[in-house]
């Protein structure tokens, strides 16, 4: 077992193959050794963690994923498992903090799934639809704005 | 102290825009004891019924007659001990306007029906204009909690709000203490103005952050409560920030204790929401409105989000409960609305760059140019060169996974680039670079191209493997794990854009050459230099930094070069222009972009009219007449040096075509010549003499192969690395055996031709078959049987599993279309019903020989489909139009047969659910098939105890169909067979020699891992040759090599189909009936058919960015698919 402290002070025990998902908990503890303390993960708070924990604990069993998995990330978008995409239904802010997270813990699968679920979003959509959804403001000046039209033309004739 | 996290500021500040006296992490508690204390149980009721207990009037928070008092309220709630939540919601309840006006904490503050009349006045005199500041400060550092913040306006009216409070706010804070030591806050907080608040613990980076936006308190955790800090309003100054760092630090060395060692150095990070609130409209939206108010009134709202702001996460919670419990609907909806937008972040905001980049990664090109459109940070983003160079690897050259799109190569001469950015590429790179920079030969850019990508896959191969036995973290994300030593690139070259791409080059293409440049006189000036070829490597590798930094296109422009050449494709959008000069029919042509002298693109034709003529396709001018056939010229090839025309003549005539010079003329066909191919020494020629000849150009040899009954429509070489050793090892003692891995056949089998060994003749005929000829044995191999009409062209690629899969399963037309196919191999599924294992040869006819001495397949299955056509003995079969047999009805055929066998293989129907087939052997021919194909290199090698499944996609096929569920199973469990069949089709591989060998080269490296996983996989996950063919009974044709399988036939044409070419890409062909049709050739699915011939279109070549088609109207014409200018 393993215990976990978040940036709140919340403590998380969990089996060591579900905290080991994390390959930065995994070498915190070949590095460490077996202890009784809690890892602190001061960059997770105790609401994402339980979020990790819940992707980690469902995905224990898992093999590890295959060495060049980079490129098959590439290739395979939007296939993800019916779990997985159920799982990352969450609000944005929960969504992004969960990827933020699973960069900080290096848990390489949970990050694809947010990732693709980020690109999913953005996918298919125009520019202004896009600033909608995540609320961003336009902050080209007129000209620079045709001009990046006209750059990315292509992208707009369809 | 603590005041980094408190919030205050920003209503303070708003209407004390200057000096305030604040009260940090004070107030709250102080102010909240009175009334805590003074909370009756009796109230309870009352927050059952906010409404009826106070008042009627609007519950709007903003509300004038908010007034000070509530704050004291509020801020109980949110300090409350979570035991006494309820009296907590009580006082919330009070604190609804209508309630407020009416109720005087200080004077009682149990009955939520008090008089309503306190105004603010009263507080005046019960109230100090502020509270004793020595008092506050050592209180709130008892509090130690860190939300205790405060901000109590000092106005006088408003001030602190009354003496009584002061006593108990020890209590209360040290109750605070206990309560919140053990739940620091977090990082993450949506709250409003949350972002005032700092955690409490370990997290001085937040506070600092904090701070800094919003303007703190300028004083902390000293013992000036003073604030004059504020003067930004809700924008605030930061002015404070380092104090109220350091007074958070050190506040964390003491609490943290021993686990602090372990806890790695905070880093920058934000609340997720306050980072950018700064920024917002709202703020100033809000200041307004607020200014607006009356003084009491602002007063009071800043109070409430004061005493928010400073709550902790858990109160904050708390609170926005009770308010939430007190919203009428329409709050309801405004808060719903607002949310709507609140809650959605720039993700890319948060993201470091690398996670950024991964996520838009996953983006199509079309997505990220539109992303590339939002606001400047997504731009740069966006555009990121490694980016598009990753897309260039998917899409150029071969059909994208994802997408389905591929894009052209376009390695026209005028596009090429000698590719300088090599000099930074890895050794690898680098070295086929260099090594090509001698000769400026052809296809630099899709070298370049394949180098790069192959760099870049060796590079992360190399990574991975370095990283893996050390189990070291892998780089999370692809992109990182090159970004590396792009940084280094960058940072030794001045020029950066360079930097992400550098170790992968050399497509690049200066950016001087203007991509809209096609004007025939700028390219020849351009190209005609060599300078650019030949010289900038050389010089470039000398002085590096010297030399200019080569300018570069950025990727992303390369990619939308091609993608508008494919939306034109795609749209079958084109400009047509004719080439006139032959005075008769055009029977063959050919057009190369690649030459390395001339500078522009060049086509040769030939025609009835005896000549073969040389063109130039940039201008349409004919440059040369070569005269000297006597009848008309039916076949030509040629290269750099040399042309070859065949002729029905009888005769082969060699050519200088850049002189016009008759160089020599071959003769010893008794008919005409109706096809030839040549590669680096061997010419094969096909005649109407129904034979085929081979010349050897180093031995002066020739030999006849016979077989065809027909003339010999076409041929084609095929040769693979083994064939090349062979030829240079020149030792016929030794065979090449030793290389092979089951070389054993090659050395049993008596090899008449030992330098010929590997090489490979496909021969397409009016007998209606299609012969492949092994050289090395000089004897037919395989028939293919299948075609109903002459087959006049044939083509050979290179299909990935997964692709051939598609092909012969997509269609359900097709299942009895290439049920026809069953006179080589009959459907599985009809043999099953005896459990005999059974091989190809009662089904077959001993392919190679008894077809060759004449007996046809006997009248197949097929017949079940209905449309069985005729044998076609002496290859003059009637032209048979496309079959009338809807789809549908193939379909119930194919299912009937299923249904039909399933039950009667009773016994084997096991575990996959489906039928269990019978291993079956493969038919000896096949394996001789096999077996030579694999000496030489060309295929790989079948599992040692191989069943006609490792052989035969169609039986794949079979299980595919009656058992997808099996089949996407058993897929699933070969992720490594997968992926190397798709990372092998991540080289581009052109139908050339270079293709054939890193497909080899990927072959033999894979060929131990397909014999070892034998057992989970039975999927050979390389490419596999496939045969297309064209025939005069309307249809195109696609075939398994190795099994003479007919994989899938294109219906479409309404007459004979004469000529076809095929790319990476497409296939198109031309037909009797005057028409082009462009196919997709994975799913067979006809996508433009080009009209404008008057007459049948003879010939056809494909190429990148056109179709030239050469008819027998005597015209040729240029479908150019390529942007009009």
């Amino acid at each position: 077992m393993v215990t976990l402290t978040t940036s709140d002070n919340e403590q998380f025990t969990v089996d060591k193959d579900v905290a080991e998902r994390s390959v930065l908990i995994k070498q915190m503890l070949e590095d460490i050794g077996d202890t009784d303390q809690p890892i602190p993960l001061p960059n997770v708070s105790s609401n994402v963690l339980k979020k990790v924990l819940e992707y980690c604990s469902h995905h224990r069993g898992d093999p590890p994923p295959p060495a060049d998995d980079a490129e098959e990330s590439r290739r395979r978008t939007t296939d993800i498992s019916e779990w997985d995409s159920r799982f990352i239904q969450v609000d944005q802010e929960m969504l992004f903090e969960i990827i933020l997270a699973a960069n900080y813990l290096d848990i390489k699968p949970l990050l694809d799934v947010g990732c693709k679920t980020v690109a999913n979003m953005i996918k298919g959509k125009t520019p202004e639809e896009i600033r909608k959804l995540f609320n961003i403001q336009n902050d080209f000046t007129p000209e620079e704005e045709a001009q990046i039209r006209k750059e990315n033309e292509w992208a707009e004739d369809r | 102290m603590q005041d980094g996290d408190g919030f205050h500021p920003p209503a303070s500040a708003l209407f004390h825009g200057g000096r305030n006296a604040q009260v940090p992490s004070q107030s709250p508690p102080y102010v909240a004891s009175s009334s805590s204390s003074s909370v009756p149980n009796g109230r309870r009721p009352s927050f059952m019924q906010p409404v009826a207990s106070g008042s009627k009037s609007a519950a709007n928070p903003l509300d004038a007659s908010i007034s000070p008092r509530v704050s004291p309220e509020l801020t109980l709630a949110g300090r409350l001990p979570p035991y006494d939540n309820t009296a907590a919601m009580a006082s919330l309840t009070f604190a609804t306007p209508p309630v407020i006006e009416s109720f005087d904490p200080t004077q009682s503050t149990s009955s939520p029906t008090h008089p309503r009349h306190p105004t603010t006045s009263d507080w005046k005199p019960s109230t100090p204009t502020s509270p004793p500041h020595q008092q506050l400060s050592a209180a709130s550092q008892d509090s130690g909690d860190g939300w205790a913040v405060v901000t109590k306006p000092c106005q006088p009216r408003t001030g602190s709000t009354s003496h009584d409070r002061k006593g108990k706010g020890r209590s209360l804070d040290d109750d605070d203490e206990d309560m919140n030591c053990g739940t620091p806050e977090s990082d993450r907080d949506l709250g409003f103005f949350s972002a005032q608040r700092a955690s409490s613990r370990g997290d001085s980076r937040s506070r600092s952050r904090t701070a800094s936006r919003v303007g703190s308190p300028s004083r902390v955790g000293g013992d000036v409560n003073v604030m004059d800090g504020h003067r930004g309003g809700l924008r605030g100054v930061d002015e404070s920030s380092e104090n109220v760092k350091n007074v958070g630090e050190s506040t964390m060395d003491t609490e943290t204790g021993p686990l602090k060692a372990l806890i790695p150095p905070p880093t920058k990070k934000l609340c997720v929401r306050h980072q950018r609130m700064a920024d917002e409209g709202m703020t100033a939206k809000l200041q307004k409105s607020i200014e607006s108010l009356p003084l009491s009134d602002q007063t009071a709202v800043n109070t409430v989000w004061s005493l928010f702001s400073s709550s902790s996460h858990s109160r904050r919670a708390l609170i926005l409960q009770g308010i939430l419990t007190m919203c009428c609907f329409s709050q309801l909806s405004l808060l719903s609305s607002e949310l709507a937008l609140a809650i959605r972040i720039d993700p890319f905001s948060l993201f470091p760059r690398e996670v950024s980049l991964k996520v838009l990664g996953h983006l199509d090109a079309i997505s990220l140019g539109r992303a590339a459109q939002v606001s400047r940070s997504w731009r740069l983003l966006a555009d990121d060169d490694l980016l598009w160079r990753n897309m260039c690897e998917q899409h150029i050259e071969r059909k994208c996974e994802k997408c389905g799109w591929g894009l052209p190569l376009l390695s026209e001469r005028r596009r090429r680039v000698k590719g300088p950015a090599s000099q930074f590429g890895t050794a690898e790179s680098r070295q086929l670079t260099i090594d090509e920079a001698p000769r400026p030969s052809t296809g630099h850019l899709k070298r370049s191209i394949t180098a790069a990508a192959n760099a870049a896959a060796l590079e992360r191969q190399n990574r991975s493997r370095a990283s893996s036995p050390s189990a070291a973290k892998e780089s999370p994300v692809r992109n990182a794990a090159i970004m590396p030593e792009g940084k280094k690139t960058e940072a030794a070259e001045s020029d950066p854009c360079l930097g992400t791409s550098a170790d992968g080059p050399p497509t690049k293409r200066p950016c001087n050459e203007s991509s809209k440049g096609r004007g025939p006189n700028s390219t020849a000036s351009y190209a005609d230099g060599q300078a650019p070829d030949s010289a900038s490597p050389s010089i470039s590798r000398q002085t590096q930094k010297a030399v200019t930094a080569p300018k570069t296109r950025p990727w992303k422009s390369v990619y939308c070069e091609r993608l508008v050449i494919e939306r034109n494709w795609r749209r079958g959008r084109y400009t047509n222009r004719k080439l006139e000069g032959h005075t008769d029919g055009i029977m063959c042509l050919q057009f190369s972009e690649n030459l390395a002298h001339p500078c522009f693109p060049v086509v040769i034709t030939g025609s009835y009219d005896r000549t073969a003529r040389v063109w130039n396709l940039e201008t349409g001018e004919q440059l040369r007449v070569l005269q000297g056939h006597t009848r008309g010229v039916r076949c030509l090839q040629f290269d750099e040096a040399k042309l070859i025309t065949g002729s029905m003549d009888r005769t082969l005539k060699i050519w200088n075509w850049r002189t016009g010079a008759l160089m020599r003329t071959l003769e010893g066909h008794t008919e005409g010549i109706i096809s030839l191919h040549f590669n680096e020494d061997t010419l094969a020629s096909g005649s109407a003499d129904s034979n085929i000849k081979i010349w050897n150009f180093r031995t002066g040899e020739c030999y006849t192969l016979r077989g065809h009954r027909d003339w010999v429509n076409a041929v084609t070489l095929w040769s693979g690395p083994g064939a090349k050793r062979a030829a240079k090892v020149k030792n016929p003692g030794t065979s090449e055996s030793t290389d092979w891995n089951n070389g054993q056949l090659t050395t049993s089998c008596e090899e008449n031709d030992r330098e010929a060994a590997g090489t490979f003749l496909f021969s397409a005929s009016d007998d209606g078959t299609i012969r492949l000829w092994d050289l090395g044995l000089r004897e037919c191999l395989l028939v293919y049987h299948g075609h109903v009409g002459q087959v006049q062209s044939l083509k050979l690629v290179m299909l990935d599993e997964e692709a051939c899969r598609n092909l012969s399963l997509d269609r359900p037309g097709d299942v009895g279309a290439n049920g026809r196919a069953g006179d080589m191999t009959d459907d599985p599924s009809e043999d099953d019903g005896d459990n005999e294992p059974i091989t190809f040869q009662e089904a077959q006819a001993t392919p190679a020989f008894t077809a060759a001495n004449g007996p046809q397949p006997p009248a197949d299955t097929a017949s079940s489909c209905g449309y069985n056509p005729p044998a076609v003995p002496g290859g003059r079969a009637s032209n048979t139009g496309p079959p009338g047999i809807p789809a549908r009805f193939y379909l119930q055929a194919a299912m009937q047969r299923n249904r039909d066998a399933a039950p009667t293989s009773g016994p084997a129907t096991g575990a996959h659910g489906g039928k269990m087939k019978k291993r079956r052997k493969i038919d000896p021919a096949l394996l001789r098939v096999q077996e030579r194909l694999c000496a030489a290199g060309l295929v790989d090698p079948l599992p040692l105890d191989a069943e006609v499944e490792d052989l035969d996609i169609f039986e794949n096929r079979g299980r595919g169909l009656n058992d997808p569920a099996n089949d996407a199973g058993r897929r699933s469990t070969s992720p490594s067979a997968r992926r190397s069949g798709s990372s092998n089709g991540h080289h581009p591989s052109g139908g050339n020699d270079e293709g054939l060998e890193s497909t080899t080269a990927a072959s033999s490296s894979r060929s131990n891992g397909a014999t070892k996983s034998k057992s989970s996989s039975p999927h050979h996950p390389l490419p596999r040759p496939v045969l297309i063919t064209g025939s005069l009974d309307n249809t195109l044709k696609i075939w398994d090599v190795r099994t003479g399988r007919c994989l899938k036939t294109f219906f479409g044409h309404v007459e004979g189909v004469w000529s076809l070419d095929v790319d990476k890409l497409r296939l198109v062909s031309a037909s009797h009936d005057r028409t082009i049709k462009i196919w997709d050739k994975d799913t067979g699915l006809c996508k433009n058919t080009l009209v404008g011939h008057k007459g049948p279109v003879t010939c056809v070549s494909l190429g990148d960015d056109k179709i030239i088609s050469g008819s027998d109207d005597g015209d040729v014409r240029v479908w150019s698919f390529a942007p009009q200018d």
